[in-house]
């Protein structure tokens, strides 16, 4: 049995299904990612774990208990609001002392413990500062400190990252992936940014319209989409339909195709193709445009008449295609992906 | 268990406290305007009888009308004057001037500080004609007079409506589309605090027609409006007074409601 | 902005400057310098006068009482409305407000008769609290009364003022005390009554000031026979039986100068709150 197991998890609100028979598990220590488009119901799967809102139907188990009927402070769990949502009335050490004090725990064990969280995060500093004084990456690390310094059994993030510029958005993704892996716990993030998801998640599970698309590893999700609209969400790729392809390769699948932009090559003239054909696919495309975006070059290709992305690595040595200019394509066999 | 708290709106306590309180607010006027309408109510919960004989006398009654004129001439002419003179200032001040944006609110807090009764001993000792003006005893002793005691009702919700868009930026946006400010006030400006400013054109209207220690001490007979009415028929009927009383609640909930209305309407257009 | 701009700005807020200094700022001017007048020219008599008289100092100490304690039933009772209103569908919330709005301005003789209708000696309520047993007598024409109706008054003023300042208490900030182990009660004593009370306080002064400078109302409700400090202002001045207007305006003045402390109070608490 898993760490946390939600099995036929069911919302509606007003007539309108928000999610439908959500079927999940969630292993010790592990990072899951909740990812899909804005409104697909993730935020609300999460409130529903923490006990925000009520499902009407389903069961959530956490570490062997039935958590569903118990109120949000008794389910053992920690969440990171979106907007943090600190006490502004209170400094930082009084917001981390909070939770404790609520337990009832000594004076001197909550100074310790509030004093240790707040080293691990690195806000010696501002110890004493209220919220307001704050920048936004440090309120998300006090967000994370109160709810860590609880000890919870799982940890609940919704959109921790949404509100922080780029910069500070990449830095804190890792820094909160370091602190879950060097204290262990177990958390549910939320994100709607699909780079986000395939970098911070051990495991992820997309989520479309109220249902769960696809679950699975980083590598599973990315590499091997289920379906039109998870391949739509993750990754860039170019979906073709049957027609299509036949107009492009002169072939005609069974399937719709799904192909990563850096799934084509550029076949070199002088090698020629001496693959086998069924392993292979090629085409003729006239280049359309040419975006750098740092380490990859995006061609935007013309295959008879049909909208082709090409990511090719951007090596110093080589030279940029130039528009207008006719290329040759390859697409291997293994690379496609069905859909 | 799974399953969801009922969603019954009556089950749920904060409807039915809501509930109670707007039921205090409707209160005073049902009783007054059942009291308008009943032939004999003393000693009994409800009254015993209805008719609308006491309504008739007083829409026959030549000083009910007359005092009716005045009361809506003097609340829509304070509500104009005070709208023209009051939102140009909160406008100019919050955009262009903050030394005077500091000083308009303290001015518009000091009716709070200075009842209108003081207020209205002032008025008497000036404008009664020793200095050569004399606007006592004329309507608009009552026009001028109300501006000061409403402006907090513009202030307040104006700044909030202001505070809420990036004033600055749009201003400047403006001057780099090519827009004079005066373009940017009435474009974009103004249509912005429109829900502030209906509140203060309410809040004003009630204001000036609710309003009795001016109307009284500074203009009594000279000018009569419906709360000095109210006075005056207070020695005799109370069922009379009852009448002009729902007369007036009747004027004042139109309005409100209509105001309601169009907000209402706004909310929904975002 | 140049300074020619910033001259034709200015002349936008003139009118309201002239009509403010005309009819707010001259009056309180002309009330207080009255009030220094004497048959021999400046003399604070009146105001020995005023402070030496029991009677006088009655008014003030009734006035006080009364306002107190009806903006402490205003805020009281606001509060918990104020903050159920919160869970609202915006229309019905800005349908409340609006009638709260209007409310607080249904002052004087309206409201005074409502109530008599209501509570009076024979009044409907009156009769329907002595059927349930609970008061024997209740007369509407007394201090009691005037509780009743200022309290009626505040409630719907103070629920005006709280309403837009509990927008620092949001969902997520109740959501993440819940989260951490604060029950309801624990949340309003270390978080939300914290983060109200500067606008507590500001309300209870505003509400207090409103209270000490109503007139129509008492007056419509209890004429001369309740001891307020509006009233005697308002019997002094009408020049019936007791006129001096000399002493109308020192006892006008001394009301400003009682209220001026807490106004300006809660002027600075309001710049250290939006600051």
């Amino acid at each position: 049995m898993s760490f946390v197991e939600m099995r036929g998890l069911t919302k509606r609100f007003d007539g309108t299904m928000v999610f439908d028979s959500i079927d999940l598990d969630i292993d010790q220590g592990e990072m899951c990612v909740l990812v899909g488009p804005s409104g697909c119901g993730k935020t609300t799967l999460l409130r529903s774990i923490a006990g925000l809102v009520q499902p009407d139907a389903g069961t959530l188990l956490l570490a062997g208990r039935n958590i569903i009927p118990l109120q949000p402070k008794d389910r053992g769990i920690g969440m990171v609001m979106q907007h943090y949502a600190l006490f502004p009335n209170m400094t930082i050490e009084q917001n981390l002392a909070f939770g404790l004090a609520r337990k009832r725990m000594e004076k001197a064990e909550i100074r310790r413990r509030v004093g240790a969280m707040i080293e691990l995060m690195g806000l010696e500093k501002r110890a004493k500062a209220r919220p307001q004084q704050l920048s936004g990456g440090q309120k998300q690390r006090v967000a994370l400190a109160r709810a860590l310094v609880l000890e919870p059994h799982l940890l609940l993030l919704d959109e921790p990252m949404s509100a922080l510029d780029a910069q500070i958005r990449k830095r804190l993704r890792d820094e909160l992936k370091r602190l879950q892996r060097e204290l262990g716990f177990t958390a549910v993030l939320v994100t709607h940014d699909q780079e986000e998801a395939l970098v911070i998640g051990d495991r992820i599970a997309v989520m479309q319209a109220g249902k769960l698309a696809q679950i699975g590893s980083p590598h599973d999700i990315y590499g091997r989409p289920a379906s039109e609209a998870v391949a739509a969400f993750i990754g860039d790729f170019n979906i073709l339909p049957p027609a299509t392809i036949e107009r492009v390769f002169n072939h005609r699948p069974v399937s719709s195709w799904a192909i990563h932009p850096e799934a084509l090559d550029i076949v070199d003239p002088a090698n020629g193709s001496g693959i086998a054909p069924d392993a292979a696919f090629e085409a003729t495309a006239v280049v359309s445009g040419v975006k750098l975006l740092g380490a990859v070059v995006r061609y935007s290709l013309q295959a008879a008449s049909v909208p082709l992305k090409m990511d090719v690595l951007n090596r110093p040595s080589a030279s940029l295609l130039p528009v207008g200019s006719a290329v040759r394509i390859r697409l291997s066999a293994e690379d496609i992906r069905e859909i | 268990m799974t399953g969801t708290r009922s969603n019954s709106r009556w089950a749920n306590p904060a409807w039915l406290i809501i509930g109670a309180f707007v039921l205090l607010q409707l209160l005073p006027v049902a009783a007054v305007s059942l009291n308008a309408f009943a032939t004999d109510w003393n000693g009994t919960v409800l009254p015993t009888g209805f008719t609308t004989d006491w309504a008739r006398r007083i829409f026959e009654d030549p000083r009910f009308d007359q005092a009716l004129v005045h009361s809506l001439v003097i609340a829509f002419g304070a509500t104009a004057v005070s709208a023209l003179v009051t939102i140009p200032a909160i406008l100019v001040g919050h955009c262009y001037l903050p030394l005077l944006d500091r000083w308009l609110g303290a001015l518009v807090i000091l009716p709070y500080a200075v009842p209108g009764v003081v207020l209205a001993l002032g008025l008497l000792r000036i404008y009664s004609g020793q200095y050569g003006v004399q606007l006592n005893g004329t309507p608009l002793i009552l026009i001028l007079g109300y501006v000061p005691l409403g402006a907090s009702f513009y202030y307040v919700p104006i700044k909030n409506n202001l505070r809420a868009i990036a004033v600055k930026d749009i201003i400047e946006a403006g001057y780099l589309v090519g827009a004079s400010d005066l373009a940017i006030m009435a474009r974009v400006i103004l249509p912005s605090i429109l829900r502030g400013l209906s509140i203060g054109l309410v809040m004003n209207f009630t204001l000036a027609i609710s309003e009795f220690v001016y109307a009284n001490l500074l203009v009594g007979g000279l000018y009569p409006t419906l709360q000095v009415f109210m006075n005056v028929l207070r020695e005799g009927s109370g069922r009379l007074t009852s009448v002009v009383v729902t007369v007036y609640f009747i004027i004042v909930w139109v309005l409100s409601t209509a105001v309601i209305a169009v907000l209402a309407e706004r909310k929904d257009r975002k | 902005m140049t300074s020619k701009m910033r001259a034709l700005a200015f002349l936008f807020a003139v009118p309201l400057l002239l009509i403010l200094f005309l009819f707010e700022v001259a009056p309180l001017l002309a009330v207080a310098w009255n009030s220094f007048q004497g048959d021999d020219g400046l003399t604070l008599g009146h105001y020995v006068e005023i402070l030496s008289s029991a009677f006088h100092r009655n008014a003030f100490q009734n006035s006080c009482l009364i306002s107190a304690v009806t903006s402490v039933i205003g805020v009281g009772l606001a509060l918990p409305i104020a903050n159920l209103l919160r869970t609202m569908p915006g229309n019905l919330r800005q349908m409340v407000l609006t009638y709260a709005n209007i409310g607080s301005n249904f002052t004087g003789f309206p409201l005074a008769f409502a109530f008599i209708i209501m509570f009076g000696l024979s009044g409907s309520f009156t009769l329907l609290l002595a059927k349930a047993g609970l008061v024997d007598q209740f007369n509407i024409y007394s201090t009691g009364g005037l509780v009743l109706v200022y309290a009626y008054l505040q409630v719907q003023l103070a629920v005006l003022l709280l309403f837009p300042s509990l927008g620092a208490l949001t969902p997520e900030v109740e959501e993440s005390a819940a989260l951490v182990g604060a029950s309801r009660l624990a949340f309003w004593w270390h978080i939300g009554l914290p983060i109200l009370a500067p606008s507590l306080v500001g309300s209870f002064i505003l509400l207090f000031a409103n209270a000490m400078g109503t007139y129509a109302t008492a007056f419509a409700l209890v004429g001369g026979n309740a001891n307020l400090v509006t009233l005697r202002i308002g019997e002094l001045a009408a020049g019936d039986v007791f006129s001096d207007p000399q002493l109308a305006d020192a006892l006008a003045t001394l009301l400003v100068l009682v209220l001026v402390v807490p106004v300006v109070v809660e002027q600075t608490l309001l710049r250290k709150r939006y600051s």
